[in-house]
């Protein structure tokens, strides 16, 4: 185990450091040091020939386990741990050096609060994470207080989601979710869904071309209330952020593209109340913001920008 | 008070007997409680009040 991967102090493998792969910018690994001095680092590696499940720590990224699900069960609730994810470039065109992508559909159960899981690479497409099952979930989130960063969600098979977060006391808690810095690509058919957790934040994602819906309200167990939705890039997903009933949200300063205007296909808050959607820029026409957006009941919707300026009037 | 009988309460702005009477009814959702409104099965113990706010904001 290197010297600084200890607990109390993993100070050696903070931003920067050469042997983290992409450490230019802040990440959730950063946290371990400012809100946890006591948080541990779990390497997750299924490129490296040493990974293994099979009795190490994780703490060692020579010997990296293999899977995250490994990883989360040694995972300490609320005390900084943060599983760092080695980059794959399944997603390169060019010859693969590390062609396995984490193929795995992780649960993180109610007793895992606080934990941070970090794809390690300086663009999220070279962390490439798929289910493996048809409308498999490659990440299911029960516990609160989740950070989740710097992953390409994918999807081998038809039917795929990439991030299902849960509240559904007493037996799952998804709830204060982060997922911030991923990539949602067209091979699924939802990219986040939200069923009754409230106060996620989703910001700096990229959702490209997803089947369904990028980000969707399931609405199995209840709204996904006071969620904030902010400084992501959508482009052609066939619906974008799809929340109908939801209340209290904030939904601002994203770039969404659709092909083309369809029914309630950019922001639909239909029959939600006390919502704000501001400064959102829209590829349709003012003409068309009725169509793509819904609606004026559902809260305040103030300055948004379409491709031939900015509607005076709500959508209805 | 539960999470459940807080989240109710937030969500519909109603007052803790009546969360009480909605998951004793099994409303325990706001799906739930949104569908009943929608279709007049609210449970009949619900106080009038709680009652016409929600059917005026879910009833079709």
């Amino acid at each position: 185990m290197p010297a600084g991967n200890v607990p109390g102090g993993n100070y050696g493998y903070a931003r920067g450091q050469s042997q983290v792969l992409g450490f230019g910018y802040d990440t959730a690994i950063d946290s371990h040091m400012y809100g946890a001095p006591g948080g541990r680092i779990y390497y997750v590696d299924p490129n490296n020939a040493q990974a293994t499940d099979g009795g190490n720590t994780g703490q060692d990224p020579t010997v990296p386990l293999a899977t995250i699900a490994a990883a989360i069960v040694l995972c300490r609730p609320y005390a900084g741990d943060t599983i760092v994810v080695g980059a794959n470039d399944l997603w390169q065109y060019s010859a693969h050096v590390r062609p396995l992508p984490i193929l795995e559909e992780v649960v993180i159960p109610p007793t895992k609060g606080g934990i941070h899981i970090v794809g390690m690479a300086t663009n999220p497409l070279a962390c490439s994470w798929s289910p493996t099952t048809i409308g498999g979930v490659a990440l299911t989130i029960h516990a609160m207080d989740v950070l989740v960063e710097g992953f390409t969600f994918s999807s081998a098979l038809a039917n795929g989601i990439g991030i299902l977060i849960e509240w559904d006391a007493p037996t799952d808690y998804g709830e204060n979710s982060t997922i911030r810095n991923c990539v949602f690509d067209s091979s699924l058919d939802y990219g986040i869904q939200l069923d009754y957790c409230w106060y996620c934040q989703i910001y700096n994602n990229y959702f490209e071309g997803v089947n369904v819906a990028a980000i969707f309200n399931l609405s199995v167990k209840g709204d996904p209330d006071f969620t904030h939705i902010h400084n992501n890039a959508f482009f052609g997903n066939a619906l974008t952020i799809s929340l109908p009933t939801t209340d209290a949200c904030f939904i601002y300063a994203n770039r969404i593209y659709a092909a083309a205007a369809g029914a309630n296909n950019m922001i639909n808050l239909t029959g939600g109340s006390l919502n704000t959607v501001a400064d959102n820029y829209l590829s349709c026409t003012i003409a068309q913001y009725d169509t793509t957006c819904s609606d004026a009941t559902s809260g305040a919707w103030l300055f948004n920008h379409c491709s031939d300026g900015s509607p005076v009037a709500p959508p209805t | 008070m539960t999470p459940n009988e807080r989240k109710l309460t937030i969500k519909f702005h109603i007052g803790a007997a009546d969360v009480a009477k909605l998951l004793a009814g099994g409303f325990n959702t706001p799906v739930k409680v949104r569908y009943a409104a929608r279709n007049s099965k609210l449970p009949g113990t619900l106080s009038a009040g709680a009652k016409s706010a929600l059917e005026a904001k879910w009833k079709k």
